[in-house]
């Protein structure tokens, strides 16, 4: 990275020490692609090596949806960039394709390529976290200083903390009237902000001692009992395939040993064998007994069916989705409960139940998150309608403490 | 030869531009009313627009077919869409490759998801009886297919997903307000993604509103359109599940 031209979006990523970075939005056009072109052109003058890549289809001329144009993606000459060859078809930049990196899609195969001139570029085929987890270490492999991931719809998992260190949530006048916005936005806001189970459970434990007398303790669901899902053995080269399995790629850190309990990792550990040990040295520390249901889903076990969970059991560990049926199943327990989700975009509470559940004394906390690196606000909508600029940012800016920027500006 | 460069509708002749449209308007029935439903269409940029039909649905409302012509053309060669790159087997051919490459039953499941209750979609994909000639997957010897219905909510499939440890879902989307489909589908990503088992899945949907670029930005593998048959779907879930996962060597094939 050279001398940086002046961009608040990219001082702020700066200064937020982050590397890698999703743009997501609280719904369909509320700007991302907007905000994703201001970031290349903003890199492009500041000599950032950017490799870039879209969890839906960017850079097309219309929508697929509403049949609206489209902002065009531009890249500058040296950038990378991930998508199905086919896709490329409408596209201007001259790209020189390095490698393939074995996604397939309706569009072609996902190869990484470098732009060899400024263009036009247009993103498909990339799908799924474990693309974007192999992604990111090959753009950075292959020279990228920041890799960027553009959201697509509604879909949050671009901001997967293994997958970037900063996320930029997009708003605008797509959502409705002011209000709607703001509603939207604070919905928005409030999972990418939700607490860090770092400093939540210490807080919890100690407003619950008074009241317990007795030190607090946990218990930990898996996303997945260890035989629900068929191991890879139909595909060819399994073992291999695994080698980037979302585990072993972005933790960097070996599966814990079940057969070890004392090798507690600090948290980042998934895939087979992950049920056991999911709790952090330091909340061990705080927490008198921690309960493991290895046999069990989170996805679909309620907690009340946990027999052997006493009062004492207050703050729950769970590895998959958190849905509204995991929080009506803490809600009527008696006293405040912790849920401890994997991370942002591992929620997913319905407005109701999660005012419901907060109402009761109980609290959600996340293991890991990425960053807020700010909100980009667009006041104006694919269909014409406009908002009040300076009102709307002014809104948005009420509702957070990060930074907001107009996007149009 | 005609000129597939400039292609224009078809109404009585070639390149006359008809084309017709059907809607309400929230006006009562009469004079007026057709009068707003020729100016509706000719707002549009329609020319020499001809209501045809109007009935008085009631409540205020009035239903309308204008006729009118237009003088786009479209450049049918330049036209380019997604296509999956599996090349479509028969039943015998698909379950003889199921024994050959993945060596055991699939498991694959079918829903209707959300609000959503019209299966006929993926009843044709999935019963017995399958539709137009082909079996449904159901009579598939190497597939055992679960046809979980209508309004199925994402969580309970997402549960039986788990449960009969499916290798395949295919989600059906036919009839759905306000485009209530995209988020619907797009949460079950996401689900199956929080849960870890999104790579270990092969994710279909379909619907007359859905095609593979939808299907993709959605998170999907792919997605069909209305008229397409079991052995489609079923060719495409088997390549799939036959093909290595991504991987960061530089072991694929150059295009």
């Amino acid at each position: 990275m050279t001398n940086a031209g002046h961009s608040p979006l990219w001082e702020r990523v700066d200064a937020l020490g982050v590397r890698d970075l999703a743009v997501v939005g609280v719904s369909k056009h509320a700007g991302k692609t907007t905000a994703l072109v201001r970031l290349i052109e903003d890199a492009s003058r500041s000599g950032r090596r950017l490799g870039v890549a879209s969890v839906g289809v960017d850079g097309e001329r219309v929508d697929s949806v509403l049949g609206t144009p489209k902002p065009p993606i531009p890249a500058s000459a040296g950038g990378l960039l991930a998508t199905a060859v086919g896709a490329m078809k409408e596209a201007s930049a001259p790209v020189q394709w390095i490698e393939p990196t074995g996604i397939s899609s309706p569009f072609g195969e996902v190869w990484i390529g470098r732009a060899m001139a400024a263009g036009t570029i247009c993103l498909a085929g990339v799908r799924q976290l474990a693309h974007l987890l192999l992604l990111r270490e090959r753009f950075h492999a292959l020279g990228a200083d920041h890799v960027i991931y553009d959201g697509a719809l509604s879909r949050m998992i671009a901001m997967h903390p293994d997958a970037v260190e900063g996320v930029v949530l997009a708003t605008g006048a797509v959502v409705g009237s002011m209000e709607d916005v703001v509603r939207a936005t604070r919905q928005g806001l409030r999972k990418v902000n939700i607490g860090l189970a770092e400093g939540a459970v210490a807080r919890f434990c100690a407003s619950q001692a008074g009241f317990v007398g007795v030190a607090v303790a946990a218990a930990e669901f898996p996303a997945v009992p260890a035989d629900a899902v068929r191991p890879d053995a139909a595909r060819p080269d399994a073992a291999e395939a695994n080698a980037f399995e979302p585990t072993a790629a972005r933790s960097g850190s070996a599966i814990p040993d079940a057969a070890e309990p004392t090798a507690v990792r600090p948290v980042a550990v998934r895939g087979a064998g992950e049920n056991e040990n999911r709790t952090p040295e330091w909340s061990r520390a705080l927490l008198s007994d921690i309960k493991r249901y290895p046999g069990a889903n989170a996805f679909t076990d309620d907690i009340r069916a946990a027999a052997d969970l006493t009062e004492r059991h207050r703050v729950f560990y769970y590895s998959g989705a958190v849905t509204d049926a995991v929080a009506q199943s803490i809600l009527l327990r008696p006293y405040p409960s912790l849920l401890v989700a994997e991370s942002p975009v591992h929620v997913f509470l319905s407005e109701g139940v999660w005012r419901q559940y907060t109402r009761r004394g109980h609290a959600v906390a996340v293991r890991r998150s990425a960053r807020l690196v700010g909100v980009v606000v667009n006041p104006v909508s694919p269909s014409g309608a406009t908002l009040p600029r300076t009102m709307l940012r002014q809104r948005i800016e009420a509702l957070t403490d990060v930074p907001v920027w107009d996007v149009m500006e | 030869m005609r000129d597939l460069r400039r292609v224009r509708p078809y109404g009585d002749t070639f390149d006359d531009g008809m084309v017709q449209f059907s809607f309400s308007l929230p006006v009562p029935y009469g004079e007026e009313a057709r009068e707003a439903a020729r100016q509706f269409v000719a707002k549009m940029g329609v020319l020499e627009p001809q209501v045809t039909y109007a009935a008085d649905l009631g409540e205020g409302m009035t239903f309308f077919v204008v006729y009118g012509k237009t003088n786009h053309d479209i450049d049918f060669t330049a036209i380019k869409t997604p296509k999956v790159e599996s090349p479509v087997m028969d039943f015998y051919e698909i379950n003889q490759f199921i024994r050959e490459r993945i060596g055991r039953k699939i498991v694959v499941l079918g829903a209707c998801t959300g609000t959503d209750a019209h299966t006929v979609g993926i009843d044709a994909i999935m019963n017995m009886k399958g539709y137009a000639g082909e079996y449904g997957l159901e009579r598939y010897p190497e597939i055992e297919a679960h046809n979980l219905g209508s309004q199925v909510s994402n969580e309970e499939l997402v549960k039986k997903a788990l449960e009969l440890k499916a290798d395949a879902i295919l989600v059906s989307q036919v009839v759905t307000q306000k485009d209530v489909h995209i988020p619907n589908l797009a949460e079950l990503v996401e689900l199956l993604e929080a849960q870890d088992v999104r790579n270990k899945i092969v994710l279909v949907c379909g619907g007359p509103r859905l095609g593979h670029e939808l299907a993709l930005e959605l998170g999907y593998d792919a997605g069909f359109g209305p008229g397409t048959l079991a052995p489609e779907v079923a060719s495409f879930i088997v390549h799939e599940m036959a093909k290595p996962a991504a991987r960061s060597d530089r072991g694929g094939k150059r295009q």
